[in-house]
């Protein structure tokens, strides 16, 4: 809201500066986000609709500065006779609407408004229009209460319904669009037809123009919910509908009325028809509510005595009377106050949080970081670690990206802001290989990323939300070096696996399987899934080469996801082995298999062999090409032998050998290289 | 005898000290020391004198033996570190040229932040749980005491997945979650993503990071919020930065505040950074308002509690002068490899 403060110091004496005076409404809970030739930009919140007017800052700042404000009294000549009845007012929602009242002028002349109010309503952000509905604008900036002007000639029956839109119902607004109403809708009726929408904006067809003489203004108490459901249905935001919405003083209706007839009258606008209609159909009373001093205190903090209490709360116009408990009557304009936790930030606010001390409490509650924060902790640094950098990417997402590596249908917003950021994502993948396309654009072609988050997976009921940890690796991590191998660190689908195994050892996951299959995005050939305990526990392998193309990524892309929970179920206990008290012996085999023989299959028969003599079974090389039988392939395995009883001949390491050698042979049909 | 001998031996000892290499210095020991040696050939002839000469004879060649051989000896441990100097001059590397270890990867600023604030709650007792992102109209707004369609709602507006779903706008939908489970005394904190319908730019995202904290307690008070968010803050910013509290509102808390800290930059002078205010808006607080404590089975009259939370992405916005919130999405390798 735009504040001018020259309109404020109306009311009240203010010998401070624009700069102490914004301070003091910004520590007391109406924050003045900025100053502009003698207008403040105030940020009232939803709960403060009585401070969306210039007397209602008024009344704050009295409170602030203790002092009485001087609000307007406006005094109408009326006739010792009861007067003639005008119009029928009737209110069929009393529960949409609690009060309706309305006064009449006449000989209207219609044209500009004064110099004076036509600043003041620019100074307030408002464009002066004619010196009717300027006044009636002027009156919503001084006392909070929207009013309406019809052209009372235009009214059928002088009848005005409150009620709700009936089914098919329309109405052309003041700004000559035709809305289509809804029976949620509040209309205010003649006899015939809508001619306003509630507290949002009056209709065109009873509008006051240059041949208007005679002008019928309402003031009223519309539901704060009401409003606000009919104006976001209706897609529409007014000066009225925002201060309903917020809550205008159901005391305060008659008051503006005659505010602005009071400015008819003196600015020579109109003549004023005597006598008030006034349907107030559910009347609110001002409610009193107790206050303990002792649990104020106990809530702020403080020591404020209970006469500090009374006379900070009777500052703000609230009536206060007994001491311990106080007995605080709260006047209508003030809807948010409903209970002694209201009253106690009341006293808190206008004293001043600054006079709340900074205490740290005392007990023995522990700290802790939550599980998955640990788990998350450890992936992080070994994939940093292992030369990856963090990715944070968006959850919300753009299902075409989604599509290249996840077949199934992502969980879609239903109102998304845009196609972009339309799904949630179902795993990290696509995004780490999103954020490669952006850095490949840009010039990048070494590229090493990870992320560990959450991912949203479809389930029949919706949805299951699931940790993740993904990594994605183009091009070299050694990049940019000079004089280097160029396979050295290159990525491949060994490196990649590295760097999965490298996470599984310190995760102390172990007897993880790699088995081949086959991946949405991914090479046929070049796919795994990771499989621990019998549980799937992640994918990894190489983009296949149409995704690649597909999403411009400069060279071969290898990526893993992992699931960290199963991960997490299968990790062992950290265990000491004591270090071995004989010596080692080592031996190198080479031989020759079937080329589709796995690896791991040849190491599996190697220990077995060698029972508890081989410690370790590690290829160091394989071979595929010439000098070699089409359809072969040579593994070589470095065997490290030791014995756990003694050292180990040379004579008893050869045995082990020679049956490590059989059983290849015969199993696996390898032949010696 | 002995005048030939000592004629051996200044010559001897003279080509050691002019044997200029290695082999040089070999040849020259095997001329005089080795079997067919000069030295070797003398104490042969000893054989040829009376013996009573013969003892006095042998231990002079002897000395001379062992002089020369000392000689020798220190030539060669002199011309082989001659040697060793002048073959690691020539191993000289350009130590200019750059490093070639695998470089180190990095983590992301948002990430490093949050690390940063969980030690610094943790340390202050706070117990950090985990809550999902895709939440319960129920307990984003509903536990929080939002009324119905309450305009506090507009700064929250939300997305939707189904009929009382949505991406949570607030980490403090925690606390319907975890407050009905619990018994008092608690003190919580829960960190993650947070959606709002918002168009993007440079300082605007629909998803931010935020954390939450709050505890309940007999006998909590304002003073404890307000002596917890200093520490945080003196923790994370330096002993002297300062915090303050205004009044603000937020339907779950009440008494509500804004925190803010006194400017990082300027120390509360006034800069562009904190558009000349001396202050940094933090987020939101306030004691848990007695129908929220209600709602999840807490007798407010026994108990109290405070809450805050605040936004990340701000902190690592001001640390590392990032003036885009979008950069911390894009995930551009360039940016990354800088923290």
């Amino acid at each position: 809201m735009r504040l001018p403060v020259e309109w404020l110091k109306e009311y009240v004496d203010l010998p401070l500066s624009d700069a102490e005076l914004a301070n003091m409404f910004t520590m007391s809970g109406s924050e003045v986000e900025g100053i502009h030739d003698g207008v403040f930009e105030v940020k009232v919140t939803p709960n403060r609709g009585d401070t969306l007017s210039v007397v209602g800052m008024a009344i704050e700042a009295a409170a602030l500065t203790r002092q009485q404000p001087r609000l307007p009294k406006p005094t109408v000549p009326e006739d010792a006779q009861p007067h003639q009845p005008f119009i029928t007012i009737r209110i069929d929602a009393p529960e949409l609407c609690a009060r309706y009242a309305a006064r009449l002028v006449a000989d209207v002349r219609i044209g500009p408004s004064p110099e004076w109010m036509q600043r003041r309503l620019i100074q307030a952000g408002m464009r002066p229009i004619n010196n009717v509905v300027d006044i009636t604008n002027y009156v919503m900036m001084e006392l909070g209460q929207p009013l309406h002007a019809f052209d009372y000639d235009l009214l059928a029956s002088k009848t005005i319904i409150v009620r709700t839109a009936a089914p098919g119902e329309e109405i052309t607004t003041l700004d000559g669009v035709q809305r289509q109403l809804h029976p949620e809708i509040l209309v205010i009726a003649d006899a015939e037809r809508p001619v306003a929408i509630a507290g949002i904006m009056g209709g065109a067809e009873t509008e006051v123009t240059d041949r208007t003489t005679r002008i019928l203004l309402e003031s009223a108490h519309f539901s704060p919910l009401c409003i606000r459901r009919g104006a976001k249905r209706l897609g529409m935001s007014t000066e009225a509908s925002f201060r309903f919405e917020r809550w205008v003083d159901p005391s305060g209706t008659v008051l503006a009325l005659d505010r602005a007839v009071e400015l008819m009258r003196e600015l020579g606008v109109a003549s004023v028809v005597p006598g008030v209609e006034d349907c107030y159909v559910r009347r609110y009373a001002p409610v009193t509510i107790t206050l303990r001093p002792e649990r104020c205190n106990a809530i702020l903090g403080t020591c404020f005595p209970p006469s500090f209490m009374a006379e900070t709360l009777s500052a703000l116009g609230l009536r206060v009377s007994g001491s311990a408990p106080l007995e605080v009557t709260v006047p209508t304009r003030r809807g948010d106050i409903q209970s002694e936790i209201d009253l106690i930030e009341e006293v808190a606010r206008i004293a001043g949080y600054d006079r709340i001390p900074f205490e740290l409490p005392h007990d023995n509650l522990i700290g802790r970081h939550s599980d998955w924060q640990l788990t998350s902790d450890l992936i992080r640094r070994v994939l940093a670690g292992a030369g990856l950098n963090e990715a944070v990417s968006h959850t919300l997402t753009d299902p075409a990206l989604v599509a290249h590596l996840y077949d199934g249908t992502p969980v879609r917003l239903r109102n998304p802001n845009s196609e972009e950021f339309s799904v949630l994502r179902p795993s990290l993948l696509p995004l780490l290989a999103g954020a490669a396309r952006l850095s490949a654009s840009r010039g990048a072609r070494d590229i090493a990323l990870f992320e560990v988050g959450r991912i949203f997976v479809p389930a029949p009921d919706g949805l299951v939300e699931r940790f993740s940890a993904a990594g994605l690796i183009t091009g070299s991590l050694m990049g940019g070096r000079w004089n280097m191998r160029p396979v050295a660190l290159q990525a491949d689908f060994y490196l990649c696996k590295g760097v999965v195994e490298d996470l599984l050892r310190s995760m102390n996951v172990a007897n993880a399987a790699f088995e081949p299959e086959r991946v949405h995005g991914f090479h046929p050939g070049r796919a795994a899934r990771i499989v621990v305990g019998g549980e799937r526990a992640g994918v990894m392998g190489q983009l296949h080469p149409e995704v690649r193309d597909a999403l411009e990524l400069p060279g071969d892309t290898y990526v893993f996801e992992l699931d960290p929970d199963v991960l997490t179920r299968h990790a062992n206990p950290r265990k000491y082995h004591p270090l071995p008290r004989f010596p080692a012996v080592q031996r190198d085999i080479a031989f020759v298999v079937d080329a589709h023989l796995p690896a791991a299959e040849a190491q599996r028969v190697i220990l077995d062999a060698g029972a508890q003599m081989v410690e370790s079974a590690t290829v160091f090389d394989a071979y595929q090409g010439e000098h070699l039988p089409e359809g072969k392939k040579s593994l070589a395995f470095s065997l490290v032998l030791r014995s756990q009883t003694g050292t180990l001949t040379d004579e008893a390491a050869e045995a082990v050998v020679d049956r490590i050698r059989a059983a290849l042979a015969t199993q696996l049909g390898a032949t010696p290289r | 005898m002995l005048s030939q001998l000592d004629a051996l031996r200044r010559e001897a000892e003279e080509e050691v000290a002019s044997a200029s290499s290695l082999p040089a210095l070999a040849e020259v020991e095997i001329r005089y020391l080795g079997r067919k040696g000069a030295l070797t050939q003398l104490l042969r002839s000893l054989g040829s004198l009376p013996p009573e000469e013969r003892p006095a004879a042998g231990r002079s060649v002897n000395d001379a033996k062992e002089a020369i051989q000392a000689a020798v000896n220190a030539r060669r441990a002199h011309l082989s570190r001659k040697e060793l100097a002048s073959r690691l001059e020539q191993e000289t590397l350009d130590v200019t040229l750059p490093g070639r270890a695998p470089r180190s990867g990095t983590f992301h600023p948002i990430n490093s932040t949050i690390d940063r604030v969980r030690q610094v709650m943790v340390g202050l007792g706070f117990e950090f749980v985990e809550s999902p992102d895709v939440e319960l109209y129920r307990y984003n707004f509903e536990a929080l005491n939002y009324p119905p369609d309450h305009p506090a709602m507009d700064e929250q507006m939300s997305f939707y997945v189904s009929d009382g779903v949505l991406l949570r706008t607030q980490t403090t939908s925690a606390q319907g979650r975890v407050m009905p489970h619990r018994k008092p005394p608690f003190r919580i904190a829960v960190v993650g993503r947070c959606y709002r319908y918002e168009t993007v730019d440079a300082t605007h995202n629909h998803t931010f990071y935020q954390v939450d904290g709050f505890m309940v307690d007999r006998g909590v008070t304002m003073a404890h919020l307000k002596g917890t968010m200093e520490a945080i803050n003196k923790a994370l910013f330096g002993p002297d930065v300062r915090t303050r509290f205004r009044p603000d509102y937020f339907p779950f808390v009440e008494p509500g505040a804004e925190t803010a800290i006194s400017c990082v930059f300027c120390s509360g002078k006034g800069c562009r950074i904190c558009k000349d205010s001396g202050w940094l808006e933090q987020g939101g607080s306030g004691l848990i308002h007695p129908n929220v404590l209600r709602g999840c089975g807490i007798d407010p009259e026994e108990w109290s509690g405070y809450a805050f939370g605040w936004g990340i992405e701000r902190l690592p916005m001001l640390l590392y002068g990032i003036d885009d919130i979008r950069l911390f999405y894009d995930n551009d390798i360039r940016f990354l490899q800088q923290f």
